[in-house]
């Protein structure tokens, strides 16, 4: 009975542990059984939940917590986590609703917890409160707004002044000439430096503004390879469209006209900067089933901000797809950098060594209008082989 | 003679503009570097063009700009502004208070800043 005894001491003690570590943990913890139904909860809960831990014990989780996105379907969360095969994240941009107050911007991971028979057993939620974060992150980017338009207003002066001082050519002398003209094109790359960052500020606040127009991708990318073919007769790259065009094939989409230009602005350059001399450039149109764009989706990285890769929602089935792809010849994305390729700043580590230039916001900025659109981008790329970028577009249907 | 009405507080845009725009026959500058000297001149001078910098103090130009619209003696002069703020709500909505175009300084080149300028002079023309 002694033993007993202190089997009984040994598993108050281990439970007396266990609370006070969940006490002082600032995440918000909950932990589950493999039904769902919550066995404990740290006090940190009911900062982030609005409800007290005593009050959610016993209940099943996906009944008292609710999850909500603007970019994504979350509501397959919890339920995804209960299968218990694998830790389960919540996308970025997720928030917890409270039953009083507004939403709380969090990150959150659920990871399957298995008894000492390795049997499957549970969950343990962790949520960590992310309104500190959202509001240092928002101050950063009115940082950057606020910058960025102030240094347009020297730089609008100094590319006037340069563009007036050459219009008189003749009464330049050549070298001085030369030299203006190489000033006149930072001054214009500075300034287009200055639009992106303005740009990613604004996405990153949520303040780009969107027209939802009809667009026809066809007619876009003939104009951005146009207004590019000086770029990549001077790089000696061929750039070929195949944008196929049976009478019956549409390509109107619903976007913004001029930021589905940026999108095949951005990808266009960037196949011609970072390629080979005498490299190739192909741009092709394509009606594609829903099937198709699930495989691809399935089997490469990328933005599936429209969700049609993902498994079990086939809603999308009956729409027809537009997809474009476009593939370079060029130095290809090193493959341990492709997982960071969207993001701000991304320069490929072989495009640095090479000197070439660019923002690294490039990238970033076609991932964002790409996720405003709904549509998706996928990529294969092989170093000194090249990248094909596979996007997709719901079609422009009429209601 | 065409008289444009140059409201800007920034010195060195204003003699660009006016050494590129002198260029052009027939035109003829007044010059304002604050908001209520601005006004003053729409209303004397009745220009036939005023070029309006948006970021005077405290959004004082978009106040210009809605005095110019609501005058009935100056509703018809066409101000094309200008500012350093390109976001396509704002651009929207200054255009729905009047302005004929918008330039965005330090992104507009100052050659199609001239096209537009003389599209908007050559419209008003009878």
């Amino acid at each position: 009975m002694q033993g007993l005894g202190d089997a009984e001491n040994h598993f108050k003690e281990d439970t007396a542990r266990l609370e006070t570590i969940l006490a002082s943990i600032r995440e918000a913890v909950v932990i589950t059984k493999s039904d769902g139904t919550i066995i404990a909860a740290n006090p940190a809960t009911e900062l982030i939940t609005g409800t007290l831990p005593q009050e959610l014990i016993g209940k099943r989780a996906g009944d008292v917590l609710a999850f909500a996105s603007e970019k994504a379907d979350v509501s397959g969360f919890l339920a995804q986590a209960l299968e218990g095969w694998r830790a389960v994240e919540l996308p970025k941009d997720s928030f917890v609703k409270r039953p009083r107050g507004v939403p709380v911007p969090l990150a959150a991971t659920a990871t399957p917890l298995y008894d000492s028979g390795g049997e499957y057993a549970g969950i343990v939620l962790v949520m960590r409160d992310l309104t500190e974060e959202a509001k240092l992150k928002k101050r950063q980017y009115e940082f950057l707004s606020f910058v960025s338009h102030q240094l347009r207003q020297p730089i609008g002066s100094l590319r006037w002044g340069l563009e007036l001082v050459l219009e008189d050519k003749e009464s330049l002398n050549p070298r001085h000439r030369e030299l203006l003209e190489d000033l006149l094109d930072i001054g214009t790359r500075f300034a287009l430096f200055i639009k992106d960052l303005i740009d990613i500020s604004r996405f990153e606040e949520g303040r780009m503004d969107f027209k939802m127009e009809p667009v026809d991708i066809r007619e876009v990318i003939q104009e951005v390879a146009h207004d590019l073919r000086g770029t990549a007769t001077s790089r000696n790259v061929a750039v070929q469209l195949l944008l196929g065009a049976a009478p019956e094939d549409t390509s109107v989409i619903r976007g913004d006209r001029a930021r589905v230009r940026d999108v095949f602005s951005n990808l266009l350059t960037n196949a011609i900067l970072y390629n080979n001399p005498h490299g190739n450039v192909t741009i092709e149109v394509q009606l594609e089933p829903y099937a198709v764009i699930k495989q691809l989706a399935a089997e490469m990285r990328g933005i599936d901000a429209g969700g049609f890769g993902k498994t079990g929602d086939d809603s999308l089935a009956a729409n027809r797809l537009l997809l474009v792809k476009l593939s370079d010849t060029g130095l290809g994305i090193p493959e341990d950098q492709q997982a960071s390729m969207f993001e701000s700043f991304f320069r490929g580590r072989n495009v640095t060594a090479k000197g070439l230039e660019g923002s690294g916001l490039g990238l970033f900025i076609v991932k964002s209008i790409i996720e405003h659109l709904g549509g998706a981008i996928f990529f294969t790329s092989k170093e000194n082989e090249g990248t094909t970028f596979y996007l997709v577009f719901p079609l422009y249907e009429k209601v | 003679m065409k008289k444009i009405l140059i409201i800007e507080d920034d010195m060195v845009l204003i003699k660009i503009l006016q050494a590129r725009l002198s260029k052009e026959r027939g035109v003829d500058f007044l010059l304002a570097t604050q908001a209520d000297e601005g006004l003053r001149k729409v209303l004397e001078e009745l220009p036939d063009l005023v070029l309006l910098d948006l970021l005077f103090p405290a959004d004082s130009g978009e106040r210009i700009l809605k005095e110019i619209k609501g005058n009935a003696n100056t509703k018809d002069i066409p101000v094309i502004v200008m500012s350093v703020a390109g976001g396509e709500e704002r651009i929207k909505q200054i255009k729905k208070l009047g302005a004929a175009d918008y330039i965005v300084k330090g992104h507009t080149s100052l050659n199609e800043s001239i096209e537009r300028i003389k599209r908007v002079l050559h419209e008003d023309t009878p």
